[in-house]
């Protein structure tokens, strides 16, 4: 199995399982699905990258695209808990 | 460039007119490659398993949209995330290439004509010798190998500066038999992406940490992993073992059509491998053996530190 294969099948199994184990959590909004999908998406690609040697630009592409996911629900978040605090 | 089919899955070669076997898209005897006819693993089927990630992308992309459309507007935030996490994998299966794609399988296709052209060579010099690796420094360098006429005091360990040198006859001693031929070696491309991906000078990793950094450079450029390096107690060589996940038809055809270079200089794979050695402990090496386990994927390479 190659790589890319491993790389979808570790991450489909991630995400679905992240889907299924917070549908049991009825409190849990879409930011924290979305936050554990970019999460996991560096782990699956750490496991079994999909990249080669020379898709640095691909890899950079995606990379950002998750970071600016998980960094902006940070930021939401952090910025609620300064709202309640002031409040 | 045709293979005619003589029988149940055999055929025979359209330049020698050689039995060519029902699994071989290239002849044994003169090496010339084969376009089968009645299809079997080729481009062709790899076009097919590259066009059958298309319709899964794109039915997870639909999945994805009109399951996250539907459970937005009713407020399921569940199923939501399920039809987010379908449209996020199906967005990266269209987005990322598969890594044994028609590209991959060209450009091992391309270098087998000067692997062979270098098996004639050393067939009409008649040299028996073991190719030596002479050490070198630099990332993305790769070691030269140097492969002589008869094995002199001379020869034996040839001038670290041939590495340099643009010819191909060359002259170490200062007796007539102190001569050889210098090549670049077949794995160079190979060992040369693995210090590129890594960003890496194999020549400032030593060999106690050479096998993890060749696993990583390997695993990088999508060739397979090194499972073990480990250099033997009593006697100047290493041993390492790998596990291919690409480029076993190249090594496969290479062992067969070229057994001289495979033995002296090593396939693609094991040169890589043995450059890698040379450079990690700035020593010359010589290939020892190199085995093909081809139902398991493993290549198992010996190479000797040369004194």
């Amino acid at each position: 199995m190659n790589n890319t294969n491993l790389f979808f099948i570790s991450y489909s199994v991630l995400a679905f399982s992240t889907v299924f184990a917070l549908s049991l959590h009825p409190g849990a909004s879409i930011d924290i699905y979305l936050a554990l999908f970019a999460i996991e998406f560096f782990i699956a690609s750490e496991l079994a990258s999909p990249f080669g040697a020379f898709e640095y630009h691909k890899r950079i592409v995606i990379e950002v695209i998750m970071l600016i996911i998980f960094g902006v629900i940070l930021i939401e978040r952090i910025a609620q808990i300064m709202l309640k605090v002031a409040l | 460039m045709a293979a005619r089919m003589a029988g149940p899955g055999q055929g025979s070669c359209w330049v020698c007119n050689a039995q060519v076997d029902a699994k071989d898209n290239y002849c044994r005897s003169c090496g010339a490659q084969l376009l089968r006819i009645d299809g079997g693993p080729g481009i062709g089927h790899a076009l097919v398993r590259r066009d059958a990630r298309v319709p899964i992308g794109v039915f997870l992309l639909i999945v994805g949209a009109i399951v996250g459309a539907l459970s937005y507007f009713m407020g399921i935030v569940p199923m939501l995330a399920f039809g987010l996490a379908s449209l996020l994998i199906g967005s990266m299966v269209l987005y990322l290439p598969s890594s044994d794609s028609v590209l991959t399988r060209i450009v091992a296709e391309s270098s087998l004509p000067s692997l062979f052209n270098i098996e004639r060579l050393l067939d009409d010099l008649d040299l028996d010798e073991r190719g030596i690796y002479i050490p070198v420094s630099g990332s993305g360098v790769a070691p030269r190998v140097f492969v002589p006429l008869a094995l002199t005091p001379s020869t034996r360990k040839p001038p670290l500066g041939l590495n340099t040198s643009r010819r191909i006859f060359v002259t170490v001693g200062k007796n007539p038999e102190d001569r050889g031929i210098l090549l670049d070696s077949p794995g160079a491309g190979i060992l040369s992406s693995v210090e590129r991906s890594l960003r890496l000078d194999l020549s400032r990793v030593g060999l106690t940490d050479l096998q993890g950094t060749l696993d990583s450079g390997f695993r990088s450029i999508g060739i397979g992993k090194v499972t073990s390096v480990r250099q033997a107690d009593t006697q100047n060589e290493v041993r390492i073992e790998m596990q291919l996940t690409a480029l076993i038809d190249l090594e496969a055809k290479v062992r067969n059509s070229a057994p001289r270079l495979s033995e002296h200089i090593g396939t693609p794979v094991a040169s890589a491998l043995a450059g890698a050695v040379s450079k990690a402990t700035a020593r010359y090496v010589k290939l020892r053996s190199s085995v093909l386990d081809r139902a398991n994927r493993r290549i198992s390479v010996r190479v000797q530190l040369v004194d």
